[in-house]
């Protein structure tokens, strides 16, 4: 009788570590979509805003042929505003993974062409709001955001995604896009000074 | 109440990180604002005035040990690297200021790496003056020497004269003519 009881008792535990985990993962999962979801709405609005800016940024990266060039850059930020509303919705979330994932694919490969032919052009990462230049911390940085991509893809694919919206997962979210922008405020900041005291020295 | 901690608990490890990655731009900038200006370079080395420490270095090209004893006339002992863009261009003008020089003080390179890596810089030079290798960095670390072209203008007494940056003619001859100087300073004391 003991034992028996003993055994219910370790399921049981077992049972409530592993719901335990899986709010913890759902809670990770949350903070993630929050966080894209506000980095791209960040990033697409002053876009829209300043439309005729961004095109000629895109222009700048001379990777496709001008009216290509014209054509991705007025589609890019609806592109970026529709998926980063798609990927707060459950039933929708994967189909705004895989857009996203495909429009990071895209920034990465035109930032790496330019950081490998050593062109000095400004990246348009967020429209007019930031004027960071193009190089390595552009492409950890969309490095950083295909892996949230990825992560968030693979447990949608797993269909464990179960999207709950709380005042504390959106504020994380908000809270976790603010600070991503400020590290890009503080490297191009850092980077500007840098060059600027070698020249001085030169 | 446990959710808000572990939300809490996240945001405070993600504002640690950014507070941080602040610090090190912040220190980097510090220490390309203070740290790597020709005057801060300068003060590196041993002083101005001292005798230069006991050392024993093998010669590049025949393998012959040279210590700190055998500097009986003034020397200026140069501190390169094979990897230091600054040593190679400096190396250009060597060969020119050790036949002008030669006459009046000794002049010595101190290479700090191996003897293949200055095979490699050396490869189609004719390299005049002696290349002590310090492959340990003992030599480097003895004199304190932090960066590389680094002179020490030396008296025949062993003492120092004058240190800094060396990265080409008018540093080498700046250098020299500190020699003169040094010495009537030095003569102006004593007769006083």
């Amino acid at each position: 009788m003991c034992l028996k009881w003993k055994g219910i008792q370790k399921s049981e535990s077992t049972k409530s570590r592993r719901e335990g985990n899986k709010a913890m993962i759902d809670e990770l999962t949350n903070i993630i979509i929050t966080f894209l979801s506000a980095t791209f709405l960040i990033s697409s609005i002053p876009k829209i805003v300043n439309l005729n800016h961004f095109i000629n940024l895109v222009v700048e990266y001379k990777i496709l042929p001008k009216t290509l060039s014209v054509l991705y850059a007025i589609m890019l930020p609806f592109t970026e505003l529709i998926f980063a509303i798609l990927i707060l919705n459950e039933r929708t979330v994967i189909y705004g993974t895989v857009g996203l994932l495909f429009i990071l694919i895209t920034f990465k490969i035109a930032v790496f062409i330019n950081v490998k032919n050593k062109k000095e052009i400004l990246c348009g990462c967020h429209g007019k709001l930031l004027d960071t230049k193009v190089g390595k911390f552009t492409l950890l940085k969309i490095g950083a955001l295909i892996l949230c991509v990825l992560v968030l893809l693979i447990s949608g694919m797993a269909q464990t995604v179960h999207i709950q919206y709380s005042f504390l997962t959106a504020f994380s979210g908000i809270y976790l896009s603010i600070l991503f922008l400020l590290v890009q405020k503080a490297w191009s900041t850092h980077k500007d000074s840098i060059d600027k005291l070698q020249n001085i020295k030169n | 109440m446990e959710q808000a901690l572990f939300y809490s608990n996240i945001l405070l490890w993600v504002s640690i990180l950014f507070i941080f990655l602040c610090l090190f731009f912040l220190f980097r900038q510090f220490g390309e604002v203070y740290l790597s200006t020709a005057n801060a370079i300068s003060k590196d080395g041993i002083p101005i005035g001292k005798k230069i420490p006991k050392f024993e270095a093998n010669n590049h090209s025949d393998d012959s040990i040279v210590t700190n004893y055998d500097l009986n006339r003034p020397t200026l002992l140069v501190f390169i690297s094979p990897n230091c863009k600054a040593c190679k261009e400096l190396l250009t003008e060597w060969e020119k200021f050790y036949h002008e020089y030669k006459h009046r003080i000794d002049l010595i390179l101190v290479g700090y790496g191996t003897k293949g890596d200055f095979q490699k810089v050396l490869k189609n030079r004719n390299l005049p003056s002696p290349l002590l290798i310090d492959k340990d960095g003992v030599i480097v670390n003895s004199f304190r020497v932090r960066v590389s072209p680094f002179a020490f203008m030396i008296d025949k007494d062993g003492k120092v004269t004058s240190k800094g940056v060396c990265n080409g003619a008018e540093h080498i001859e700046s250098y020299i003519d500190s020699l003169d100087n040094y010495n009537q300073s030095m003569s102006a004391i004593k007769t006083s």
